[in-house]
């Protein structure tokens, strides 16, 4: 019994008027000085309201918190022999509460076995720590976790443990069905992933539509909207429950469940916090589809390019190589981090270094794509002839920011079209030798039997030397493109009257056509500065042509004038004419017209082909204007100045 | 009579230049390598005309030789070749002119004429 009882009915009054609970207890011996026991000795009023224990004094710890009784001796023990008060935070399983407990020496002396208790319930802050600590684990949890069915996964068995449910699962709502992928569920029972069409389940359709949190305590009381629901609860064990369904746009998209197959009385701290579960684990899951769909599309790019079997390779506007694929890595020997820390100026040859640049400019001033061969330089130094398509990559504001290079190796052709040229040259060489005895004999019987005066045989004579010269030109047609093609084609300028030129070259060809009527109207020029014999090429070319496309015959007119710092030439025929769109086609190589009217009509296709190339040469133009039926106009440019002093030329 | 010689390896090049120039009125020596001039074991022409492609000796090499010899600086040369570039390349060997092959009679004679005329 406690000894001065007056002085503690003071202190009574006081405590009994605070809400904290409190109480004195006593450490009690056996007679051998052994502790038996923790016992009640006063309680003020807020005891009861804070523990929800009535009628305690004089019992025994152990009698109503037989967990802690030994915990609490310990505490006791030390608080006495110390005189040090000690705080503890306690878990009371059967009132499921949280307690911050104060012990402290009561009364006076080192003999009191008597011990003050102040304590509080702190269950709220207690839980609200615990649900913050789950939702930051929740957190951690989902933002390391990618796939979408792992996420629900994760969650399903966090929430059940948090929650100590028998079972939980996130369903996704898709196109009226529910889509249980992973469930969490106790041991002893069944997995129920699968698909269930909502509309067996009517109300439960209807409460999902609506968004509504659906909160069942007990299946077998509760007021359920639905029999059958109900049925089906009792059926699958959940017999109490809270489903949450998340709502995005007036549309049911996901439903959590936390199912126990006991009664259970939810608070709302756990609905709402269920509530913030489904929420998070929707948001989760999306974000993880979005990132999966992306993740997709990217691998899907990435093998195009990756697997490609063309070269790609993206640069920048300073030509820094920031992206190469394997393929273009491979084809120059590189490493692509060593190709991704070098310029384009780096790879590409010197010879064509130039060329690429101001096409390269282009693209960055006016946007341009273009295409250019070139050759590429090796990790070994060997150079690889190399087809490229380079297009320019825009911003959002539609300027170029980058430029994308795709690739081809064309070494392979390169070195045939080289084999090819090269079997052209010997062989027109080849040709070359008999062709010049040939020729030169031809001449000198042509000139024995023109003294003579055996006309028949003088006629073949002259016929067989035609052909030989037909022959000769072939010959140096051939020779011709394989010079142009292997960038040879050199020219010889001088300066000289174009008009004396054309006036022979007409003569010439006026001798070969006795059905056409020739004409030349020339102008005032002054001397030109060309290769004389390639103009001169040029002219037979343009007029033979005329002549043979028009097979009826007719003028063939030629005129000569300045304009504008240029001197046009102009080789109009009365001829079948070319159609448009075979006009951009008859300057290639080897291309002929072929229709009924020109079958008849000999040559191989490189006479405009090398026309072409000798005016582009001398920086002028070579074109057409003709329509079918009506002849042709043939015409090339050369550069011209008008002044007659040649010095300025 | 006006002497040309005539360098060439095909018999048949070599049996038309003695019927043209024979025909024209020259006297004409023909070698079939250009050893005879490297060896200086020839007449002194008024012109020579040399093929590029000779054996042992290339024809351009054979130009410049003479073009540095006291004793035939001065004696013209025509260079002739089915070599497409043959007019560029005489030149730089100091030939005085070329002719691609296949020649025209007439010019060939043309230009022996112009460079002889007068000697």
């Amino acid at each position: 019994m406690i000894e001065n009882r007056t002085i503690g009915e003071k202190y009574f009054t006081l405590l009994d008027a605070i809400d904290e609970g409190f109480c004195i207890m006593e450490l009690v011996y056996d007679k051998p000085g052994k502790i038996t026991g923790l016992v009640f000795r006063e309680v003020n009023q807020a005891f009861e309201k804070q523990t929800g224990l009535s009628n305690v004094i004089h019992k025994t710890v152990d009698e109503l918190l037989p967990d802690f009784e030994q915990q609490w001796i310990e505490t006791f023990t030390n608080v006495i022999k110390t005189g040090e008060p000690r705080r503890l935070e306690n878990y009371v399983k059967d009132t499921n509460r949280w307690y911050n407990i104060y012990f402290s020496v009561f009364g006076g002396g080192k003999s009191s076995q008597l011990v003050a208790v102040v304590f509080h319930d702190i269950t709220e802050c207690k839980r609200h720590e615990q649900q913050q600590e789950y939702l930051l684990k929740l957190s951690d949890t989902l933002r390391s976790v990618a796939d979408p069915v792992a996420i629900e996964e994760k969650i399903s068995r966090m929430a059940m443990e948090y929650f100590g449910t028998d079972r939980c699962y996130y369903c996704t709502i898709k196109e009226g069905n529910a889509l249980i992928r992973k469930d969490a569920f106790r041991e002893d029972l069944p997995s129920v992933a699968g698909t269930y069409p909502l509309i067996h389940f009517t109300l439960l359709k209807k409460m999902v539509d609506e968004g509504r949190t659906f909160v069942v305590h007990d299946a077998n009381t509760s007021e359920m909207p639905d029999e059958a629901l109900r049925k089906f609860c009792l059926q699958l064990q959940a017999i109490s429950f809270i489903y949450v369904p998340v709502v995005k746009k007036e549309k049911a998209v996901g439903l959590l469940c936390l199912i126990q197959s006991v009664p259970r009385r939810w608070e709302d701290m756990e609905v709402q916090l269920a509530v913030e579960t489904a929420e998070r684990t929707w948001a989760a899951v999306e974000r993880a589809k979005v990132e999966e769909v992306l993740q997709e599309s990217e691998e899907n790019y990435r093998a195009i390019v990756e697997q490609s079997i063309t070269g790609i390779l993206k640069v920048n506007l300073s030509r820094d190589i920031i992206f190469s694929n394997e393929q273009f890595a491979k084809r120059l020997g590189y490493s692509i981090r060593e190709l991704t820390s070098m310029t384009l100026d780096d790879i590409i040859a010197e010879e064509d270094l130039e060329r690429d640049k101001a096409l390269f400019g282009r693209l960055i001033a006016e946007g341009k794509a273009y295409e250019i061969e070139k050759r590429m330089k090796r990790k070994d130094g060997s150079l690889v002839w190399v087809n490229n398509q380079i297009a320019p990559l825009f911003n959002n504001k539609g300027q170029p920011q980058a430029a994308v290079d795709i690739s081809a190796d064309v070494s392979r052709q390169k070195a045939m079209e080289a084999q090819k040229d090269e079997f052209i040259s010997i062989a027109s060489h080849e040709l070359k030798t008999p062709l010049t005895s040939i020729k030169a004999y031809g001449q000198m019987l042509e000139e024995i039997f023109e003294a003579g005066s055996d006309a028949p045989n003088y006629g073949f004579i002259k016929k067989m030397n035609v052909q030989i010269d037909r022959l000769t030109d072939l010959v140096y047609s051939l020779l011709d493109t394989t010079r142009i093609s292997g960038g040879q084609l050199a020219l010889q300028p001088e300066f000289f009257d174009l008009n004396v030129l054309i006036t022979q070259q007409v003569k010439e060809m006026q001798r070969m056509a006795p059905k056409h009527r020739i004409i030349f109207r020339a102008s005032e020029l002054s001397p030109v500065f060309a290769d004389r014999d390639r103009i001169s090429q040029v002219l037979s070319n343009l007029i033979s042509n005329g002549i043979k496309y028009s097979p009826k015959g007719g003028d063939i007119v030629i005129t000569a004038k300045p304009k504008e710092g240029q001197l046009k030439v102009r080789i109009r025929d009365l001829g079948i004419g070319i159609s448009a769109e075979k006009q951009k086609d008859i300057f290639e190589r080897f291309f002929r017209i072929s229709n009924e009217a020109t079958r008849s009509i000999s040559g191989i296709g490189l006479g405009l082909y090398i026309a072409t190339e000798i005016i582009q040469k001398h920086g002028g133009v070579l074109g057409v204007e003709s329509k079918p039926g009506m002849g042709s106009t043939f015409y090339f440019t050369l550069p011209y100045s008008d002044n007659k002093t040649e010095d300025n030329l | 009579m006006k002497k040309v010689i005539f360098v060439d390896d095909d018999e048949s090049i070599l049996d038309i230049a003695k019927l043209i120039f024979s025909k024209a009125g020259y006297e004409v020596n023909l070698f079939s390598d250009g050893m005879p001039l490297v060896q200086g074991n020839f007449e002194l022409p008024d012109i020579f005309i040399l093929d590029k492609w000779l054996p042992e000796w290339d024809g351009l090499e054979l130009c410049r030789m003479l073009k540095a010899e006291e004793r035939t600086k001065d004696i013209p040369v025509i260079m002739l070749s089915a070599h497409t570039d043959i007019k560029k390349l005489a030149g730089s060997a100091g030939a005085d002119g070329a002719i691609e092959k296949p020649f025209d009679i007439r010019r060939l004679l043309d230009m022996v004429e112009k460079f002889t005329d007068g000697k």
